[in-house]
């Protein structure tokens, strides 16, 4: 039998801090047995250990705003995580991601209503810049296989989201459709004839905002988004205001 | 697969609001210092990229938070609350010698340096491993230790059976000075 290392001070920290794998505390806890004091010490430490931790008991209520903050960054995490495993990997990944999306959806249930309109809103532009990047980012990746075609009717009966047809002069790039809360959200990547590339967002949404094109600067991005029924659509590219303000009152179906 | 969701923030609240605390000694400026970092956490929200857990990534924000508002006052101008952050937290139904001690200890504890204090409140609180803590404080493991170790040697006067009332670290509780 060969002997063990000798035991040392980190170790007995370690010892109390549970950093230790069992064989290792296995021979610690021989030693303590000959070594009286260096048993008082650890028993020591895990006495303050104990007493430090009793105040983990008392229950900790969040006041309301920080909850609202808690649950806006998990969404937003959430949403993260499904831009980047769908640009990095792929089928699987995307398979995978929209289990355990699904999953946390079926778990977490509906945003909370305190949330603000504009919180909201400003989450949704948020996200609609998080799938253009992903989209661009697929663009430019040859193991990417971009899918220009866009199935409307497909879409709604699979996805649920109904969407207007596109206008004649937009060249479809990529279509991709993204797990979401409740099911699914869209994201498309077109070329416009004299506008240039633009990405178009589409989700299910809760901020009650209808009709009126809303506009938004992100990072020198310009966002026009809206709400027709329950979806929530936003146009963003590198075009000037103006230009995409018009093409969403194209899409959006408005008449001014 | 894991069946619990990973980004569950609302149930690492707890532990945002510990670690505030911990820090800020005061349970209104917890908060404040909590929401904050929520907020910060949102906008650097690109930076986690799961290659670490989200306890140890948010902890992280609350304390390079804390340090950025503590190098924007000086430490005497910092307000604490009158009665400890942490012994406001003891259980309710605990016998009277038994609270006096352990608020004794929770005062001596708050009053290390904050650089003890968050590493052993991360370790020996959060249970932490030694190189989750090192992360989230950004410094080597072996600085961790030492720190632990230091905190722990000033915390063991406090851990011997005598009563402790007259012991002069109950003074920070009722927040006089010497």
């Amino acid at each position: 039998m060969t002997n063990p290392a000798p035991v040392t001070d980190v170790d007995l920290h370690a010892y109390v801090d549970d950093q230790l794998d069992a064989a290792r505390r296995l021979e610690v806890e021989d030693y303590l047995a000959g070594h009286p004091e260096a048993a008082a010490s650890v028993m020591s430490m895990l006495r303050m250990r104990d007493a430090l931790r009793l105040c983990v008991q008392a229950p900790l209520t969040a006041p309301g705003p920080l909850r609202g903050s808690a649950q806006r960054l998990e969404q937003a995490l959430r949403r993260q995580l499904a831009w980047r495993a769908l640009t990095r990997a792929g089928g699987l990944a995307a398979a995978v991601l929209a289990l355990v999306s699904a999953f946390a959806a079926a778990t977490m249930g509906l945003l909370p209503p305190s949330r603000s309109a504009n919180a909201a809103e400003a989450d949704f532009v948020d996200d609609a810049l998080d799938a253009q990047r992903a989209l661009l980012a697929r663009q430019r990746m040859a193991s990417q296989l971009e899918t220009p075609r866009l199935d409307i009717g497909e879409i709604e009966a699979v996805a649920g989201l109904t969407l207007p047809p596109l206008p004649a002069n937009w060249r479809l790039r990529d279509v991709q459709l993204y797990p979401w809360d409740e099911g699914y959200s869209l994201g498309l990547t077109a070329e416009v004839e004299g506008v240039g590339p633009v990405a178009l967002f589409v989700a299910p949404v809760q901020w009650l905002g209808k009709g009126a094109l809303r506009t938004s600067r992100q990072a020198g991005e310009h966002v026009v988004y809206w709400r027709t029924g329950t979806l929530g659509f936003a146009l963003s590219g590198q075009a000037t205001s103006p230009e995409l303000l018009a093409l969403a009152r194209e899409v959006a179906g408005v008449r001014h | 697969m894991s069946k619990q969701n990973p980004f569950d923030v609302e149930r690492l609240l707890p532990a945002v609001q510990r670690y505030a605390r911990v820090l800020t000694r005061s349970g209104v400026e917890a908060d404040d210092l909590a929401q904050e970092a929520l907020l910060r956490a949102y906008e650097k929200r690109r930076s986690f990229d799961g290659s670490r857990s989200l306890l140890s990534w948010l902890l992280s924000i609350v304390h390079n938070l804390f340090i950025d508002r503590a190098r924007r006052r000086s430490v005497e101008a910092r307000v604490h609350d009158t009665l400890s952050a942490m012994a406001a937290l003891l259980p309710p139904a605990m016998e009277a010698d038994t609270r006096l001690r352990l608020q004794a200890l929770l005062a001596g504890f708050e009053a290390l340096p904050d650089e003890q204090r968050a590493a052993l409140h991360l370790v020996v609180i959060e249970g932490l491993s030694y190189q989750e803590a090192a992360t989230t404080l950004d410094i080597p493991v072996g600085t961790l230790m030492s720190r632990l170790a230091r905190a722990r040697g000033a915390l063991r006067a406090l851990d011997s059976a005598d009563p402790l009332p007259t012991r002069p670290v109950l003074k920070l509780v009722r927040g006089e000075h010497d």
